[in-house]
């Protein structure tokens, strides 16, 4: 009788139980139906660092807001640029089913991707959106066949080196302008235990960014020409940088170990004092000058002629990159909302940087667009700032300017080689394997 | 019954159907698609177009794949010399020797071929790192800082500390084998032997060592491949770097491949390894043979 009773009971509370549960249901179903249904994108990301995550983690809380009808599945895909071009290379070569917008990295790894008409070419939407109003005008930088096909967001970049002031300061030493200088600054620090200079040599375009730096001061527009087939590596301009580089080898400027450093492992190096000066690009300027607060200064590539010195710091490798960005998969179901999320990304991407993190070198116009930064620019952060309106000629190695992949890799791999500083690598075997490279198919 | 079943053709054509579909997809497929995309330019997006033999004819006058396809052949050498020449020649020599002193050894030698291959290209980072590094620590604790060197970026040292690297990898590989090879031979061999007054260095001559060809031939084989396709080690340590001074003929495919995009260019060189890899796997049979007819 009992056992009756507590079935009985049982059998109650479970009709209770699914009743409940079942009007839940219902009552859920109901309220889904009213609400509109959400467009589901792709995005597509590399994970380089913790720097990127927090950009990314921005982003991500803002998109719902300034896009309520999409739903965002961002993939932070990590790894270098080659193994992350690779990947989207792979979806876009599987069908570009989990890939609406992407990260590009521009420059020659674009190429193929523009070749083979995977990207969809923005220029309409972007018109249409009051983009161009927003970014400043040399932004503006379309593809070979004049389309724009990415939204840019990287920070603008210049090849630049930055130093240690308390170094500096320590040993009576003054910004160089001049090898020359440069050189004597050498010369006293290569006698104390720390490094004179530091680079990512192993990862190539840093030493080429370095050599680069160089020519600049002999012809701004040396890269430029060899891109265009006017000129070659061999000529004066690239020929003196070399010499430079390799009198600053001889002079041990650098690590023993500094043609296997890469980026990753001179960045700490620099920062932790070890070393007075860094050859990097000024996208690094924001964040070490957080980082290194008073002791963190940068100066331009010294010019190899004294005579030359009122070249200082007036043309200067770099700019914007071509074709990279944020890009949408031309094979993409919803084009429209997919151009709206990689404009949006980038600008919340921009807006995130310069408010939160004082970095002012974006294309964005901090003035129309109402952003004030949570903070005063740091010292070396304004000062960049304004001499970037200063800057007469802009284009270099940094922006991946070469025009295949083939010999971006043969002029970062001859340039790391050229940092072994060994007998059997010189000069000329150097400039010739650079203008190997440019004429690579 | 078992008999009846394999008595008709159809039936083991059905029975090996399964395994020769998967070795269809996984290999045949793959290695068709190779010999076609190494007769194209392509970048693995755009479409891709014949180019007759182009590809080869460019790798061929490349001295950087010459120099690449020479370390590798180089690593292939030393890998039979040090791990399976070496391996064989230890596993022999400690067998004579006590019980214990044996599972000292068997466990040291195994020990790095336990281990991922990451673990050991830090491992050896940091014991080549040019400035911080132990051998050099160690060479100025002694005295010898003349010796002291940027042994990875040195081109006279470089390839030697990257093959040194893959050896002691797979050392415990060939040895293991060897070793395993040896404790299969029957002992009243050797009783026999040392009854007629055989020297233990006789012993391991005319019994060892004729009982363990085979294996020792399956030594050859895996280190002389192992070392012809070295890849990671070189790839996490220096990335075939600096410039080409560590590349080997793989790294030198890989760069091809995602360095330059040239999928079909890469997809030649896979070729050419592969009929090199033929090549010494002909060539180690041979030599077999022949000592087999000798004897």
């Amino acid at each position: 009788m009992k056992i009756k009773k507590f079935l009985f009971s049982m059998l109650i509370v479970a009709v209770l139980f699914s009743g409940t549960v079942f009007a839940n249901g219902a009552n859920e179903a109901q309220s889904d139906s009213q609400e509109p249904e959400k467009i589901v994108l792709h995005m597509l990301y590399n994970d380089t660092d913790e720097k990127v995550e927090d950009e990314m983690d921005y982003v991500m809380s803002r998109l719902p807001e300034v896009m309520p009808n999409v739903e965002v599945e961002l993939d932070m895909s990590p790894g270098d640029a080659q193994s992350y071009e690779t990947k989207v290379r792979t979806l876009i070569a599987a069908g570009g089913e989990d890939l609406d917008v992407w990260w590009e990295r521009g420059g020659s790894w674009a190429t193929p991707i523009l070749n083979s008409n995977s990207a969809l070419p923005l220029d309409s939407y972007l018109d249409e959106s009051g983009y161009w109003n927003d970014v400043i005008p040399s932004a503006k930088l379309p593809a070979a066949d004049g389309h724009f096909y990415s939204c840019y967001f990287e920070d603008i970049s210049y090849e630049i080196m930055v130093y240690n002031k308390a170094i500096f300061a320590k040993y009576g030493l003054e910004v160089p302008k001049t090898v020359e200088d440069l050189k004597h600054i050498v010369e006293v620090l290569a006698k104390t235990d720390i490094t004179p200079i530091t680079v990512g040599a192993k990862d190539g375009w840093c030493a080429a960014m370095m050599i680069e730096g160089f020519a600049y001061s002999v012809d701004p527009k040396i890269t430029k020409k060899i891109v265009d087939g006017e000129a070659k590596f061999s000529d004066k301009p690239y020929a003196e940088a070399a010499q430079v580089m390799k009198d600053l080898l001889n002079m041990n400027a650098f690590s023993k170990n500094i043609a296997l450093t890469g980026i990753s492992d001179a960045i700490p190096v620099f920062e932790s004092g070890k070393a007075a000066m860094m050859a990097n690009g000024s996208w690094a300027v924001a964040s070490e000058a957080a980082k290194m607060g008073d002791d963190f200064g940068y100066f331009y590539y010294h010019v190899i002629n004294s005579s030359d010195i009122d070249k200082y710091g007036k043309n200067i490798a770099g700019g914007v990159k071509q074709n990279s960005g944020f890009m949408v998969y031309s094979g993409t179901k919803h084009p429209k909302e997919a151009a709206e999320l990689a404009q949006v990304a980038a600008e919340l991407r921009c807006e995130y940087v310069y408010t939160k993190l004082g970095n002012p070198f974006t294309i964005y116009n901090p003035a129309k667009m109402g952003w004030e930064a949570a903070s005063e620019l740091a010292a070396p952060v304004e000062q960049l700032a304004n001499d970037m309106t200063q800057f007469e000629f802009v284009y270099g190695l940094v922006r991946d300017v070469m025009p295949t992949a083939a010999g971006s890799a043969g002029v970062m791999q001859s340039c790391a080689k050229f940092m072994t500083n060994s007998s059997e690598y010189p000069i000329s075997s150097f400039l010739s394997d650079m203008d190997k490279a440019a004429l690579e198919e | 019954m078992v008999k009846d079943i394999f008595a008709k053709k159809t039936n083991i054509l059905l029975l090996i159907a399964p395994a020769l579909l998967l070795l269809g997809i996984f290999v045949g497929y793959p290695f068709i698609k190779i010999i076609i995309m190494s007769l194209q330019k392509t970048d693995g997006l755009t479409p891709a177009t014949f180019v007759k033999f182009d590809q080869y004819k460019k790798i061929f006058a490349d001295s950087a794949f010459w120099r690449a396809n020479l370390a590798s052949l180089w690593l292939c050498l030393l890998a039979v010399v040090f791990n399976a020449v070496l391996g064989v020649f230890i596993a022999v020599v400690l067998n004579g020797l006590s019980k214990k002193i044996q599972k000292f050894c068997r466990t040291s030698y195994i020990m790095p071929m336990v281990l991922s291959v990451s673990v050991i290209s830090q491992l050896w980072l940091a014991i080549y790192h040019a400035d911080w590094g132990i051998l050099n620590a160690f060479l100025h604790l002694v005295g010898l800082d003349c010796w002291q060197n940027a042994w990875l970026s040195n081109p006279h040292t470089a390839m030697v500390c990257v093959a040194i690297v893959g050896m002691w990898w797979m050392f415990g590989m060939d040895f293991l084998m060897a070793y395993s090879g040896i404790n299969n031979i029957p002992k009243q061999f050797y009783e026999a032997a040392e009854l007629d007054g055989a020297s233990k260095f006789q012993s391991a001559i005319h019994i060892t060592i004729p009982l363990l060809k085979n294996v020792i031939k399956t030594c050859f084989i895996i280190s002389a491949t192992g070392g012809f396709f070295t890849f990671p080690q070189v790839y996490i340590m220096t990335g075939g770097g600096p410039g080409d001074l560590t590349q080997t003929i793989m790294i030198y495919m890989y760069r091809q491949a995602f360095s330059n995009q040239r999928y079909g260019r890469a997809a030649a060189v896979a070729l050419i390894s592969i009929i090199e890899t033929c090549i010494i796997l002909f060539v180690l049979q041979k030599a077999f043979k022949l000592i087999k007819s000798e004897e």
